[in-house]
């Protein structure tokens, strides 16, 4: 997406964007409320820079940028260790005699219980679906620790989904 | 996998139940805006900072050499000054100087000086300047000169002592006197003489030590005396042979004199005079600025600038 630099350009982006960013805002934290604090910062940190972020050749790239280092420094600040739920989120999602909403749900959580870059390069990669090169430049690491921590995030969501990682992957 | 990866998780995310998006473009703009201003604050601040940075830089270059090579406190570059107390504005008073047939002449660097106050005294102790500004020390000192017309006034504190200035005409012409003030320490012992530099005498005058010296080679320190008073003040009174630089105004057409415009004695008796209490300099402190409103600065004491 290119426009211009004023505010209603901004607007314009930020309204077409917020649900997908708190989306993977979610995905990272797994918290609505921190999701939400980090979509409003990234949100915030596009409009102060926003003449400077439109001349970018990928407003999104930057956006994911932005947001995953705030994550990031987030983590570091807090030295959080996210607490996850035994329960599941949402109970009505689990009656699907099908296996598949308990599935997904089992994925969420899985992602969850990886370590905060595994989980972003994770996201970035898989559901954002960048290449390991932008994965890489977004985080500020090597293409290598891109590829070495995928493998390593893959090897343990298969870990905690079991047999389900087949229904996953398949 | 990522096909099928994206499509469980955004799946999910339209089962589960997420809260309202709410005003989050709209705080998040208002943040932004925030973030804005803060940042053109801190450039703001940075560039102010730079050029503080360098204007202190740009003035410890320029700001006077004490006798002992150390930079002096004072320095700043303004506007040439007018004759009279009354119009003297900000200048930095050059070196050189204009002789007694009005020739400028600048002194080299390796001139002689007798240091103002100086410091190696057996207790080792350096002098401090007074709190009074130094317009309160050239009032004081305007109020120990002989009658006669005054102009050139300049003045500026050092980091040992406070300096300044006074052209004098007692009939034949102005010269210039400059008299320096300290606190100092109440031992004190008479200088030795410096290469070039001349102590004349060393006597205990009134309680206090007095010293007078002549100097050949230095026409801003041509002949002086230092004084130091049981009160723990120090005078140092130096009579030049020239005049410093300056626009000091029609005045100055009227140049030079046969000899020095004080003898020695009046300036020891200036040196004793009890017009350098420093409570009282305070107290005038404000009369004072209000008749030196824009003391022009000294940027040398001694006659041999940076």
């Amino acid at each position: 997406m290119k426009s211009g630099g004023t505010e209603l350009d901004f607007e314009e982006y930020a309204q077409a964007r917020v649900v997908r960013l708190r989306q993977r805002a979610y995905l990272l934290c797994r918290d609505w409320h921190l999701a939400q604090d980090l979509t409003q910062i990234t949100l915030s940190r596009l409009y102060a820079s926003w003449r400077k972020v439109v001349k970018a050749d990928n407003i999104d790239a930057y956006a994911a940028k932005v947001m995953v280092r705030v994550f990031l420094d987030h983590k570091r600040l807090k030295s959080s260790h996210e607490v996850v739920s035994d329960t599941m989120p949402s109970a009505s999602a689990v009656v699907d005699g099908s296996g598949g909403p308990e599935l997904r749900l089992t994925l969420m959580e899985a992602l969850g219980r990886l370590g905060p870059r595994a989980r972003a390069i994770v996201v970035l990669r898989y559901w954002e679906d960048h290449s390991v090169d932008t994965v890489a430049e977004l985080l500020g690491v090597t293409p290598s620790l891109v590829k070495t921590q995928s493998m390593r995030a893959l090897a343990e969501l298969r870990a905690l989904l079991g047999t389900d990682l087949a229904t996953l992957v398949g | 996998m990522g096909d099928r990866f994206r499509s469980m998780i955004e799946s999910e995310f339209a089962e589960v139940d997420s809260p309202p998006i709410g005003d989050l473009v709209d705080n998040a703009i208002r943040d932004g805006r925030r973030l804005r201003r803060t940042r053109m604050v801190q450039r703001s601040v940075a560039c102010f900072a730079a050029v503080g940075v360098l204007a202190l830089g740009v003035g410890m270059a320029t700001s006077s050499l004490r006798p002992d090579g150390s930079p002096g406190s004072d320095g700043v570059a303004a506007p040439p000054a007018t004759a009279g107390p009354a119009t003297t504005a900000p200048y930095v008073s050059a070196e050189p100087t204009v002789d007694r047939s009005g020739r400028r002449s600048q002194m080299p660097p390796d001139t002689p000086t007798m240091a103002v106050f100086p410091a190696g005294r057996p207790d080792g102790v350096e002098s401090q300047p007074p709190t009074a500004p130094p317009a309160a020390v050239l009032m004081a000192l305007g109020s120990t000169l002989p009658n006669g017309p005054t102009i050139a006034f300049a003045g500026s504190r050092f980091d040992t002592f406070t300096g300044v200035q006074v052209f004098l005409d007692r009939g034949a012409g102005f010269g210039m006197i400059r008299v320096a003030m300290a606190r100092y320490d109440n031992k004190r012992s008479c200088s030795r003489s410096a290469p070039g530099v001349a102590v004349s005498s060393c006597t205990d005058e009134k309680g206090a030590l007095v010293e007078t010296f002549e100097i050949e080679s230095n026409c801003v320190q041509r002949r002086g005396v230092n004084v130091y008073r049981s009160d723990g003040i120090a005078i140092q009174v130096n009579i030049g042979s020239c005049l410093a630089d300056g626009d000091w105004g029609a005045a100055m057409a009227k140049i030079a004199v046969d000899e020095e415009v004080l003898a020695v004695a009046e300036a020891v008796q200036i040196g004793l005079s009890p017009v350098w209490d420093e409570r009282t300099m305070i107290e005038t402190a404000a009369k004072a600025k209000d008749l030196y409103p824009a003391l022009p600065l000294l940027t040398s004491f001694d006659g041999v600038g940076p």
